[in-house]
C-alpha cells in the first residue's frame, strides 16, 4: 500500500488486535496480558472499577500512552516506535475524554475545523462544510461562533464528539466521556453516541453508565487490576442466572 | 428603605468624599509650603533655565559639548536611557524566551545548567550584578591598544561566493526531501547531501587549490574601552538596492498571502513561509549583483601624502592602496554598502570611526538584561507548563503534528498567561535603568541631577524625569495591552 497514504482497513478482519499488552507505570503492573480483538462496527464498553487500567488500555490503542510489551495492531498497521505508524493510527482514530479538552482559544468551528485542514489537507470551505453537518447532528448549528467557555458541559463534549468526528476517524475511542457532566447533560450526550453506534461505527467505551452499556454495548469487558476478568454480551453479562467471576459479582452487586 | 447612615451606597459616597478632601488638603499645603521654601531662595520652578549653558561634559554624549544648553543635556541623557532600555528589552526578550524553554528541556544538562543560572541570577541584587559586570570589564579586559579582535586578525576564508553556493545546494536539498514522507528516505537525502557537498568543497581543496583567500578585517574590538564595533555605511548605491529589497519585500509578502490563499481553498500544504523568506533574500541578492555590475571609473584623483598633489591614478590600484578618501569611496564603489572597521584617532585613545559602547554602558545593560532575563525565563517556563495536559492529549489524538501542536494549540495559550507578567518585567527594566547611576552611565537619572546640582532647579527637574519615565512606561504598557487583549478567552 501506498506509504503514507494507507489507512485503518475496514472488513472482516479485526480492526483491532491486542496480543499479551503488557505495561508499568514504573513499578505498578497497570496492564497485564492483554489480548482481545476488536471486529468493525463493534461496540465494546470496557467497565471497572477506579484504577483497574480501562482508561489506560484504550489510551494504548492511540499511544497516548506507550505499551512496553505485546503487540497492539490497529487496522493492519502495528503500533511501534515508529512516528509515521503512530500518525497513521491517529489520523483514523478518533477520541472523546472526561475533561472535553477543546481548545479554549479558537470558536467551535474552529476546533473542530482545526484538524482536518492541518492533517487531512482539507479546503477550509469542505472543513466548514462537514463541520456544520456535525454540528446540526449534534443539534447545535447555532453555538457554531460561539468559544468553548461559553457553552454548557454536555454541549462542550458533543462538540468534542464533533471534533473528533471531523476526522471520519475509523474508530471511536471514549475515555469516560460523561463522567464529567450534570446528570441531566448526559442523556444529550449518551444520545449522540447511541445514534453514532447505529451509524455502524467501531467504538471502545470506557464508562460507568450501565444503562448505555447494556442498551448499546455488543459486548462488555470488566477489567480488574490492569487483567481483563470477564467478557462478553451486555444480556449474559448483566444476567442473575449466570455463574460470574467472584471479581464481577462483587462488582455487579455493587453497582446494580 | 434602610436609616440614611445606614445605607450602603450613601455610606460608600461619603467615604469617598472625605478622602477626596483629605488628598486635595494635603497637596494643596505641600505645594504651599514648597513654593515659599522655594521663593525664599529666588528658585521658583520655571523651565526658562533649560535655555542656559550647561557648562558640565558628559560621557557617552555622541556631538555635545559643555557649551550646549541645559536641554541639550537632558535629551543625552533621555537618548542613552532608551539606549539601555530598547536594546535592553529585545535582548533580554530573546536570552529569556531560550533559557525558559532550556528549563523545560528533556537534556539534563541544558536543563540544570538554565536552572542555576535563574536561581543564581533573580536571588542576588541587580545592583550588585551591575558592579560586577563593570568590574569584570574594568579589571579582566586587556587595554585599548591589546583589544581582543574579533574575527582575529589574519582569518583567511575560501571565497564568500563558494559557501553561499554550498549552502544553497544544501537547502535546495533540506528542502525537496522535507517533502518524502518517509523518516528514512529524507533524513538519509538529507545526511548524503550534506556529506556530498562537503566533499566537493574538500576535494575542490585539495585538486583545485583553495581559490584567493579572503582576509578577514576585524569587525569587533573589545578592550578596558568598551567594545567597539564595525559601521555600514549606505553608498551612492544604496538607494538602488533599497529598491531591490522593498520589491523583494513586497513580493515575499504577495507570495505569502497568495500560498495562504491556496492552502486555504484547496487544503494543499504549502511552506510559505520558506518561499516568502526565499523571494526576499533572492531580491536582496540580486540587487546586490546588479549593483556590482556598474563600471568604476577608470582614472580617478587621489591625494598623494608623500608628493603632496593630487595625482590621477586607477581605481582598483587606488582602492588596493587604499588612497580613496571616504567620499570618494562611498561615491565610486559597487557596494551599496560600506564595512568600516573600529579605528582609533592618531593619538591611539579615542574611537575614530565604528559604533562605540563604554564599560559604563555595557555594564549596565548587561545587568540589567541578564538579571532579567532570569524572571522572564521562570515566566515563559510557567507559561507553557499552565497548558494543561489534556490540550496536548487532544491535540496528539487529532494528529497534529509537533510543529502545529506548539504553534497553533501551546503557543496561544502560553501567551496568554505569558503576557501581563511579562509586560511588568519590562516596566520593571525601564525603570531599573535608573541605577545606571551607580557605574556613572550618563542616562536621563544622573544626567538631570547633574542640572539640579548646578541650576538648583529641583522641582522642574524631577517633574522632568517623572514625566519621561511615565512616557517609557506608558508605550511599553501600551504596547503589553494591545498584544495582551489579543489573546484573551471568551468565556461566559
Amino acid at each position: 500500500m501506498e506509504d503514507g497514504k494507507r489507512q485503518v482497513m475496514a472488513g472482516d478482519e479485526p480492526i483491532i488486535i491486542c496480543r499479551d499488552m503488557n505495561k508499568w507505570f514504573g513499578e505498578f503492573h497497570v496492564l497485564r496480558n492483554i489480548s482481545i480483538e476488536v471486529m468493525p462496527q463493534e461496540v465494546l464498553v470496557i467497565i471497572g472499577p477506579s484504577g483497574s487500567g480501562k482508561s489506560t488500555f484504550i489510551r494504548c490503542i492511540n499511544r497516548l500512552e506507550e505499551h512496553q510489551d505485546g503487540q497492539i495492531i490497529v487496522g493492519g498497521i502495528e503500533l511501534s516506535h515508529d512516528v509515521q505508524n503512530i500518525a497513521d493510527i491517529r489520523r483514523d482514530t478518533g477520541m472523546v475524554f472526561q475533561q472535553f479538552n477543546l481548545f479554549p482559544h479558537l470558536t467551535v468551528m474552529d476546533n473542530i475545523t482545526l484538524a482536518p485542514m492541518k492533517v487531512r489537507h482539507w479546503a477550509r470551505d469542505k472543513a466548514e462544510q462537514r463541520a456544520m453537518e456535525l454540528l446540526e447532528r449534534i443539534e447545535i448549528p447555532e453555538q457554531a461562533f460561539k468559544y468553548p467557555g461559553q457553552l454548557s458541559g454536555g454541549q462542550q463534549q458533543r462538540v468534542a464528539i464533533a471534533r473528533a468526528l471531523a476526522m471520519e476517524p475509523k474508530i471511536m475511542l471514549f475515555d469516560e466521556p460523561t463522567s464529567a457532566l450534570d446528570p441531566e447533560m448526559i442523556k444529550e450526550v449518551l444520545d449522540v453516541m447511541k445514534e453514532l453506534a447505529r451509524t455502524g461505527m467501531t467504538m471502545l467505551v470506557v464508562t460507568h453508565e450501565m444503562g448505555f452499556a447494556r442498551e448499546v454495548a455488543d459486548r462488555i469487558i470488566f477489567m480488574d487490576m490492569g487483567r481483563i476478568v470477564e467478557q462478553g454480551p451486555p444480556e449474559n453479562f448483566f444476567s442473575p442466572d449466570i455463574e460470574h467471576h467472584p471479581r464481577t459479582q462483587e462488582f455487579l452487586d455493587q453497582i446494580l | 428603605m434602610p436609616a440614611i447612615f445606614r445605607d450602603a451606597r450613601i455610606i460608600r459616597g461619603i467615604a469617598q468624599l472625605i478622602f477626596v478632601v483629605i488628598v486635595v488638603i494635603v497637596l494643596n499645603d505641600l505645594q504651599t509650603r514648597i513654593n515659599t521654601a522655594l521663593e525664599s531662595t529666588n528658585q521658583s520652578p520655571n523651565f526658562e533655565f533649560l535655555q542656559n549653558r550647561a557648562g558640565f561634559d558628559l560621557a557617552d554624549s555622541g556631538s555635545y559639548s559643555s557649551n550646549d544648553r541645559y536641554i541639550d543635556a537632558f535629551q543625552v541623557g533621555f537618548i542613552n536611557t532608551l539606549r539601555v532600555v530598547l536594546l535592553g528589552l529585545a535582548s533580554t526578550t530573546v536570552i529569556g524566551i531560550m533559557v525558559g524553554i532550556f528549563l523545560l528541556s528533556r537534556n539534563f544538562l541544558l536543563r540544570t545548567i538554565s536552572r542555576v543560572y535563574v536561581e543564581v541570577l533573580r536571588n542576588t541584587p541587580v545592583l550588585l550584578q551591575i558592579f560586577a559586570w563593570f568590574y569584570i570589564a574594568l579589571f579582566s579586559l586587556p587595554p585599548q591598544q591589546e583589544s581582543i579582535a574579533f574575527p582575529q586578525e589574519g582569518i583567511r576564508s575560501l571565497p564568500l561566493l563558494q559557501y553561499g553556493l554550498s549552502l544553497l545546494v544544501i537547502l535546495l536539498i533540506w528542502q525537496y526531501s522535507g517533502s518524502l514522507r518517509r523518516p528514512a528516505w529524507r533524513n538519509g537525502l538529507r545526511q548524503v547531501g550534506i556529506a556530498v557537498v562537503l566533499l566537493v568543497n574538500l576535494l575542490g581543496i585539495v585538486i583545485v587549490g583553495a581559490g584567493t583567500p579572503i582576509e578577514f578585517r576585524p569587525g569587533i574590538y573589545i578592550s578596558i574601552k568598551g567594545v567597539a564595533i564595525f559601521e555600514l555605511i549606505p553608498t551612492s548605491l544604496f538607494g538602488i538596492w533599497m529598491v531591490f529589497v522593498v520589491i523583494g519585500a513586497v513580493v515575499s509578502f504577495a507570495m505569502s498571502r497568495y500560498f495562504a490563499f491556496i492552502t486555504e481553498s484547496s487544503g494543499q500544504p504549502i511552506p510559505r513561509t520558506r518561499y516568502a523568506l526565499a523571494a526576499f533574500v533572492g531580491f536582496t541578492l540580486l540587487g546586490w549583483l546588479i549593483i556590482g555590475m556598474r563600471p568604476t571609473p577608470s582614472q580617478i584623483a587621489v591625494y598623494d601624502d608623500d608628493r603632496d598633489e593630487f595625482i590621477e591614478m586607477e581605481y582598483e590600484e587606488a582602492f588596493e592602496s587604499a588612497l580613496l578618501t571616504i567620499e570618494q569611496e562611498l561615491e565610486y564603489t559597487r557596494q551599496p554598502l560600506i564595512f568600516r572597521p573600529p579605528t582609533l584617532d592618531r593619538r591611539g585613545r579615542n574611537i575614530e570611526t565604528g559604533i562605540e559602547f563604554s564599560p559604563s554602558y555595557l555594564a549596565i545593560f548587561l545587568g540589567l538584561v541578564i538579571y532579567t532575563s532570569a524572571f522572564i525565563a521562570e515566566i515563559v517556563r510557567a507559561g507553557i507548563q499552565a497548558v494543561p495536559k489534556g490540550q496536548l492529549e487532544a491535540s496528539r489524538a487529532l494528529g497534529l503534528s509537533q510543529g502545529d501542536m506548539l504553534r497553533l494549540i501551546i503557543l496561544p495559550q502560553a501567551l496568554r498567561v505569558i503576557i501581563p507578567p511579562l509586560g511588568n518585567q519590562f516596566l520593571n527594566l525601564s525603570k531599573n535603568s535608573s541605577l545606571a547611576i551607580a557605574v556613572a552611565y550618563t542616562d536621563i537619572y544622573q544626567v538631570t541631577f547633574t542640572i539640579i546640582n548646578q541650576s538648583g532647579q529641583s522641582v522642574t527637574g524631577i517633574v522632568m524625569v517623572m514625566l519621561s519615565y511615565l512616557l517609557i512606561s506608558l508605550c511599553i504598557s501600551l504596547v503589553m495591552n494591545v498584544v495582551n487583549q489579543r489573546y484573551q478567552l471568551v468565556t461566559r
